[in-house]
């Protein structure tokens, strides 16, 4: 059998196309197969994340979803700050690339496009801890508003009130993520040929115009691309929550990864953050195939 | 030539698949496995892991703890390993049957855990043997004991206390207060001269939140109710409990909590409003003697127990081991583990000399004739205090990271801040309180309380 598979040199060309992914699946299988479903076989039990497990069957997920009264809010909140980051700086860098693409200098276009960049340069504990500052009620922005005579906006509390706290650190966040999505707006954007604006222009069409009938267009498949990643790394969002308020004031802040975290290393329940972990994972995937579905179509829209 | 190109692509995908492999091999950064035994010559290396330290803290241990067992225990060395959030770390090692020889942990709840896993060795006869259950202080030593068994030894203790600034004190005729209405009229006073009356900030770090609900606990419903609260002999949601929180949720309400500003400040920011004069008291824990020591030049500081919250109750010091040290129960070398670990509690002059340097206090009794000149006055008026303290327990509480267990502590001191934002009531968050608490119970996940 084998000898007749190395025979035929179309069969030979797949094994040999098979053997040059198989290092990449190998890695692969070790630090992401095996471990995602260890993390599912971990979900039955009643763990403290040292020692033995002890297999509790289906009771970490019935208290998920009948007894853990944090869950719904880390939900919640994970929603919110998901719908946030898969609108505003995806509809801000959209039209900032725009403007910037406009700029016809070369050096003040670079200008633009490194400035926007750079907060995504720095890390999330830096970038936390330098907005956790500005946010400081003793000497952020408060003190500025307070010289401007905004006595109001002076006396809000950025990070401690639970109503807007949420807010605060998903602007942060945003501020970081927006210049990179710029930035691939702007190499979208380049790969339109500008022939279609001219003819287009002829025609008598307006900015406007041009905007949703070439520029939207032609950069959809990137926005697809980014909605995708927007949508998984939100859901994963971790580190901006972790550095400013560590889930608070209260559970203002918590989101899932958060509470998974907190539960696994703080609370000693590791069995129970991993049956987080499964339900978090069953949310990005059912995201992932919508994606899918929908960049299918918008693929064939073009 | 086609051939050879594809034997050689092949080799090259072979050679990555195995270096990938390797890559997740096992590491040797745990214990000493690969080491000398300390008598043929190789240097035996033992790995000390702790939490994370800056350079005069490192220095500080190397002088007077490492150094000296080192030079007087030819063959073996040990070597400090710290990192943030070491913890962590720590927990992954260890359930990977690795990790460090000896390592600090947070506090006797924390070690509970590790017990559970078999992760730690049982140190009560190394205790007994040595005698160092006559030198380290019985409280304390109890804390560490898990189902009778010490499977942990303290390695700090430290208390609460009310920090205040003398010299504003005495310009403005104010006296530190010892009970709730001279706490009143002195915070009253100090907010008319548009000053924060108590710096504390917790947003970095919410642990942080549990020093007040301790607080609240031993200067208002007092040391025996939480003492009877922990061995299950009382609910936590028994009134006086609730009347705590709501005294606190007073104190809070009412601006002498950092101006209702404490979960929007951080630790460190409060600890900035003390040093500039904008807050005239600040509360803390005694870990931060070597820090205001170095800090604090422009006035003088003194510290007291917080003042009695309730009629009949003393001003209360809540008291707790800082950290306790362990030995993995995986090293290959259990005896020097422990040489190490009793070599800390027998020279107490080195101690007390480094405690005059900023170094936190082992929980033993240390005669005062031993601290060098040198050291801060203050200093040696609070550490003094601690130990008249620990001699008479019943001006003793009990500060929640050494006797609350894990997720009990989680949710009190996550939800105290829903109470003061007015999100959850005292009686709903005593009520969630005893849930968890009877199951950490039952589960045996609260240590010993005297």
């Amino acid at each position: 059998m084998r000898s007749s598979l190395l025979k035929n040199k179309s069969e030979l060309k797949r094994w040999a196309g098979l053997l040059f992914v198989l290092p990449a699946f190998i890695y692969h299988f070790i630090v992401v197969i095996v471990p995602s479903i260890k993390t599912l076989y971990l979900s039955f039990f009643d763990w403290n994340g040292i020692g033995n497990p002890t297999f509790i069957g289906l009771d970490n997920f019935i208290e998920m979803f009948t007894a853990d009264e944090v869950l719904p809010v880390a939900l919640k909140n994970t929603t919110v700050w998901t719908l946030w980051f898969v609108t505003v700086p995806i509809i801000l860098s959209l039209f900032v690339a725009v403007w910037v693409s406009g700029v016809k200098r070369p050096k003040v276009q670079m200008f633009y496009r490194t400035t926007y960049f750079l907060p995504y340069v720095l890390s999330a504990a830096i970038a936390g801890k330098i907005w956790s500052n500005f946010y400081n009620p003793y000497y952020g922005f408060s003190t500025i508003f307070k010289t401007m005579g905004l006595d109001n906006l002076a006396e809000v509390m950025w990070l401690g009130d639970s109503k807007i706290a949420l807010f605060s650190v998903i602007f942060v966040s945003n501020w970081s993520w927006w210049g990179f999505v710029m930035v691939l707006f702007v190499s979208a954007l380049q790969q339109i040929d500008p022939a279609l604006y001219e003819a287009a222009s002829i025609d008598g069409a307006g900015r406007v115009k041009l905007f949703w009938h070439i520029t939207i267009p032609g950069v959809s498949p990137t926005i697809v691309f980014i909605v995708a990643m927007s949508l998984m790394w939100s859901i994963l969002s971790f580190d901006f929550v972790w550095v400013m308020t560590m889930g608070g004031p209260g559970q203002a802040t918590e989101l899932l990864s958060t509470w998974i975290y907190k539960n696994a290393f703080v609370n000693y329940r590791a069995g129970y953050a991993n049956a987080i972990c499964v339900l978090q994972t069953i949310i990005v995937m059912v995201i992932f195939f919508i994606n899918q579905f929908v960049r299918k179509k918008v693929e064939e829209a073009v | 030539m086609k051939y050879s190109r594809k034997a050689l692509a092949i080799l090259l995908c072979a050679g990555l698949a195995a270096s990938a492999l390797a890559g997740c091999g096992k590491s040797n950064s745990g214990t000493s496995e690969n080491a000398g035994d300390g008598k043929t010559g190789e240097t035996v290396k033992l790995i000390w892991f702790t939490e994370q330290m800056d350079d005069v803290q490192h220095a500080r241990w190397m002088k007077y703890v490492v150094t000296p067992f080192n030079e007087a225990n030819p063959g073996y060395e040990v070597e400090i390993s710290a990192t943030a959030d070491y913890e962590q770390v720590l927990k992954v090692q260890m359930a990977a049957k690795n990790g460090p020889d000896i390592c600090n942990m947070g506090g006797p709840t924390i070690t509970s855990e590790y017990v559970k896993g078999d992760k730690v060795l049982d140190l009560t006869n190394y205790v007994t043997e040595s005698g160092l259950d006559q030198v380290i202080f019985q409280w304390a030593l109890d804390s560490c004991k898990v189902d009778g068994k010490i499977y942990s030894i303290p390695n700090s203790y430290e208390a609460l206390m009310l920090w205040y600034n003398v010299d504003m004190f005495e310009e403005n005729g104010w006296t530190a207060p010892t009970n709730y209405e001279e706490l009143k009229s002195l915070c009253n006073a100090i907010q008319e001269k548009n000053l924060i009356p108590i710096a504390f900030g917790t947003s970095d770090f919410k642990a942080i939140n549990e020093q007040f609900v301790s607080v609240a606990f031993a200067d208002y419903a007092g040391r025996d109710n939480v003492v009877k609260a922990l061995n299950g002999e009382m609910k936590w949601t028994d009134p006086i409990f609730q009347d705590s929180i709501d005294c606190l949720n007073t104190m809070w309400q009412n601006g002498w909590i950092n101006d209702k500003k404490s979960h929007a400040i951080s630790d460190e920011d409060s600890n900035a409003l003390f040093y500039s004069q904008q807050a005239a008291m600040r509360m803390t824990g005694t870990w931060q003697l070597g820090t205001y020591a170095n800090q604090i030049k422009d006035f003088k500081y003194d510290a007291v127990p917080f003042p009695s919250l309730r009629e009949g109750v003393p001003p209360t010091l809540p008291l707790g081991a800082g950290g306790v040290i362990a030995i993995n129960a995986n090293t290959k070398y259990p005896d020097v583990c422990w040489k190490f670990i009793q070599s800390m509690f027998d020279n107490k002059e080195l101690h007390a000399q480094a405690v005059a340097e900023g170094a936190q206090t082992l929980p033993m009794d240390i005669p005062e004739e031993l601290y060098p000149d040198t050291m801060n006055p203050v200093d040696k008026t609070i550490i003094g205090m601690l130990e008249e303290t620990q001699k008479d327990l019943s001006a003793a509480g009990h500060v929640m990271w050494t006797y609350w267990p894990a997720e009990t502590r989680q949710y009190m001191m996550d939800n105290i801040e829903k109470i003061y934002l007015g999100e959850l009531t005292s009686k709903e968050y005593l009520e969630k309180t005893q849930e968890i608490f009877d199951k950490e119970l039952a589960d045996g996940k609260v240590p010993v309380v005297s």
